[in-house]
């Protein structure tokens, strides 16, 4: 048989062998009126590596049919070679296409941890869905020696909560191979080993960036009282990344303690990249005194150290640092600039807006974008202000003024998108316009849809269109 | 990964960074991609401060280092996965009849180019494969090898390699080119200097100058990330850099059915290599 039908509740999911004819898809695809109770059709293509066009009209008919029946259509499991016969059909959002690892077998998807682009979604699949067979097969891979195989078969262990799997996944802890001792550190960590976390200090004193970063996040979840004073001390460490990876783990940690010794350590650090980190690790803590500071680094004679000040600020609201942040907006250092405005957007209020738009003629492009964003998030119409520059030359300021527009003033926003969406020359700025126009629906929207459908000749917003209109 | 938070990617800001990628390497991605995006991007995001994939995104149009971060952005989201005398079939072919043929119709001087090599296998595997055969004895053989990631590149001009690349290489072959160096192997020196590596984007119009001309062609595993006009594009390259003969070889799930009939096509058993 070619084509084989098979019921898991409501989906039905129906397998394609590869040369099935069209024929017997075109007689399937009626058969498939028959059924009852259906919410989901799948046509699982999993099988196939090629696929002639003439088949793809069979395939319209599926859907077509599915739809007679109320159900929903995907089509699943498509390799790159149907994907693009699709392509060349115009068909890739015509259909919903999906993966669907439940069609493979345990086996075939193990292999698929060799493949970056699937792995991690293999392994969350296996851990969501975990059965002895699974498990099995994962046992299977920790006897390999491919470091890739092994690093996702601890990973999935980890994730699908098997602690019978513990003492397997410690011994790795010694492995010679960076990747695999890596799983290692991360599961523990997961499972609340403290029995490993001795030895998963020695793996972040090893230094190996990619190792510290784990061991950084396992110690902080295994971490007790103690911790903080231990980590403290690695962080006059000489080297870097171990540094580094004490500041990771003592945010996460997140207390009284840790917030201390960070904040001295600020003072002493002269590495600018660790110094860095220090900001954004302080900038989460929600202390008196972060603004300070964070006030204080913008003044600091490294880039990065300031940009990631004037981010921190941003992401603290520091409301009672307004006028500091607000004379930043014109700083030289144009990111300086951006955060600073990003900052206001959180904690301007109207009496406060006029400053930025005081600035605007006066900044870089990035930091006049930040400006009309942030305009758009102070709750007061600033529509008089946007209209004069709807007409930058610029697109992203085209773009962001609509959006700034659609949240001050709905009318406006929706004149403006209209007249966009059919005459900018910009895709970019067609594209949000079409989502404000989807949004507010005006009067004729779907006609408006249906002939720019035609008429659009870029095929990102041709193809939001069209899954607009689909939805409607 | 599991480590970093991942940012989310919004559907206008996808469309966007999808475009910018498209525009400097002809790589495409589908919407099911998105999470790679998020999943590889928001480490670099989180180090420059950024709270968004929009703010990126003006990092990429606006940043005086724009240029770099392009290098850094690409070298994200390439896919380098390769191995070993992958697809052998093909490689056996140019050893047993292309290269035998080139040099009985005369030529002294044979040109390789492998024209997306990412972390090297594939040209040091055709230059082990020479050597096995002696051929390297019988004409100049030049092998050329290009990546648009200059991470990958470094790597391969190291030589040095992890188990992962050595999938179902015969163990007389690893023992005999490679030398164990912890868990790491390195490559035989001569082989090394047998091929030559520099960056190369396919679609850059410079690049053809670049590599110059050519009598072979692998290009494996990469048209795949490509739509149709980009394929047809490299494809429009290869013939113009091939000498006539030529041969292509593509990865054995691509073909030029409905992309090019520049190319003479021949099935060989094993695979199919086009001809000019
Ligand atoms: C999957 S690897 C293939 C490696 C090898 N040819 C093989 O078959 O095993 C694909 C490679 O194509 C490279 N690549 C992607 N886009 C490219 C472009 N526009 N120009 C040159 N190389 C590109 C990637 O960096 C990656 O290393």
């Amino acid at each position: 048989m070619s084509v084989s039908f098979i019921r898991y509740g409501d989906v039905l999911k129906i397998m394609v062998d590869q040369d099935t004819p069209g024929k017997d898809l075109e007689e399937a695809s009626r058969k498939l009126l028959d059924e009852k109770g259906v919410a989901c059709v799948s046509l699982d293509l999993k099988n196939c590596y090629y696929i002639q066009s003439k088949a793809l009209a069979a395939l319209i008919a599926f859907k077509k049919n599915a739809a007679k029946i109320r159900a929903e259509f995907v089509v699943s499991n498509v390799c790159d070679n149907v994907y693009q016969v699709f392509e060349m059909a115009n068909l890739t959002s015509y259909f919903t296409i999906r993966e669907d690892f439940s069609s493979y077998p345990a086996e075939e998807l193990m292999e698929k941890f060799f493949q970056a682009d699937y792995a991690d979604r293999v392994s969350d699949f296996i851990a969501e869905h975990y059965s002895d067979e699974y498990r099995q097969q994962l046992q299977g891979l920790m006897e390999m020696n491919e470091p890739e195989l092994k690093y996702y078969a601890i990973l999935t262990m980890g994730k699908a909560h098997d602690y019978a799997s513990e003492d397997r996944i410690k011994q790795e802890l010694d492995s010679d191979l960076p990747m695999v001792v890596k799983a290692s550190v991360l599961v523990l960590g997961w499972f609340g080993d403290t029995s490993s976390k001795d030895k998963i200090y020695s793996i972040l004193e090893g230094g190996l960036e990619e190792l510290a970063e784990a061991a950084a996040a396992s110690i902080a979840l295994l971490s007790d009282d103690s911790d903080a004073q231990r980590l403290g001390k690695l962080l006059s460490d000489k080297s870097a990344v171990i540094r580094t990876a004490a500041v990771q783990a003592l945010t996460l940690i997140n207390d009284d303690n840790s917030f201390n010794l960070l904040k001295s350590a600020l003072d002493s650090e002269q590495d600018e990249n660790v110094k860095a980190s220090l900001i954004r690790a302080l900038s989460s803590f929600n202390r008196p005194g972060v603004s300070d500071i964070l006030i204080t680094g913008l003044d600091n004679s490294s880039i990065k150290v300031r940009e990631a000040s004037a981010s921190g600020l941003a992401k603290i609201k520091a409301k009672d640092k307004l006028a500091d942040i607000l004379r930043r907006v014109t700083d030289n250092d144009a990111w300086v600039g951006y955060f600073a405005v990003k900052a206001c957007g959180d904690i301007c209020a109207a009496s406060d807006a006029k400053k930025l738009m005081d600035s605007y003629d006066k900044v870089d492009e990035n930091v006049k974008l930040a400006i009309v964003e942030a305009l758009g998030k102070i709750p007061s119409d600033f529509s008089d202000f946007y209209m004069k520059i709807l007409n930058d030359n610029n697109e992203d300021i085209r773009k962001e003024v609509l959006a700034a527009l659609f949240n001050d003033n709905k009318d406006a926003a929706r004149d403006a998108a209209l007249t966009l969406f059919t005459d900018d020359s910009s895709w970019i700025v067609r594209y949000k316009a079409l989502e404000i126009v989807s949004i507010i629906r005006p009067e004729g929207y779907k006609t408006l849809l249906q002939q720019r459908l035609t008429a659009e000749d870029n095929k990102y917003v041709k193809e939001k269109i069209q899954s607009i209109l689909e939805e409607i | 990964m599991i480590t970093a938070a991942t940012i989310k990617i919004k559907d206008d800001e996808f469309v966007e960074l999808k475009d910018i990628i498209y525009k400097n390497a002809a790589i495409s991605f589908a919407d099911s991609k998105k999470y790679l995006l998020e999943n590889r991007l928001s480490k670099r995001l989180q180090e420059l401060n950024f709270t968004s994939f929009k703010d990126y995104i003006y990092y990429l149009k606006y940043d005086a280092k724009k240029r770099e971060e392009m290098e850094v952005l690409l070298n994200q989201v390439t896919i380098n996965e390769t191995y070993f005398l992958r697809e052998r079939a093909q490689m056996d072919h140019m050893i047993k009849t292309t290269i035998p043929a080139l040099i009985t119709a005369g030529k002294r001087n044979i040109r390789i180019w492998s024209a997306a090599c990412s972390s090297g296998e594939e040209p040091y595997s055709l230059a082990m494969l020479l050597n096995e055969a002696g051929l390297f004895a019988k004409a100049g053989i030049e092998i050329l090898a290009t990546d648009i990631n200059t991470e990958v590149l470094d790597f391969a001009q190291k030589g040095l390699y992890r188990t992962i690349s050595f999938r179902g290489v015969p163990p007389t072959i690893q023992d005999k080119y490679f030398r164990k160096d912890g868990f790491s192997f390195q490559l035989d020196s001569a082989i090394m200097s047998k091929v030559k590596f520099f960056q190369g984007n396919l679609f850059n119009p410079m690049l053809s100058a670049k590599v110059g001309r050519l009598d072979i062609i692998f290009c494996r595993n990469v048209l795949i990330y490509f739509d149709i006009p980009a394929k047809q594009k490299v494809i429009d390259l290869f013939h113009k850099s091939l000498n006539t003969p030529g041969a292509l070889y593509l990865g054995h799930s691509e073909t030029l059915n409905k992309i090019s009939d520049s190319f003479k096509m021949e099935n060989f058993g094993g695979g199919i290599i086009y001809r000019k």
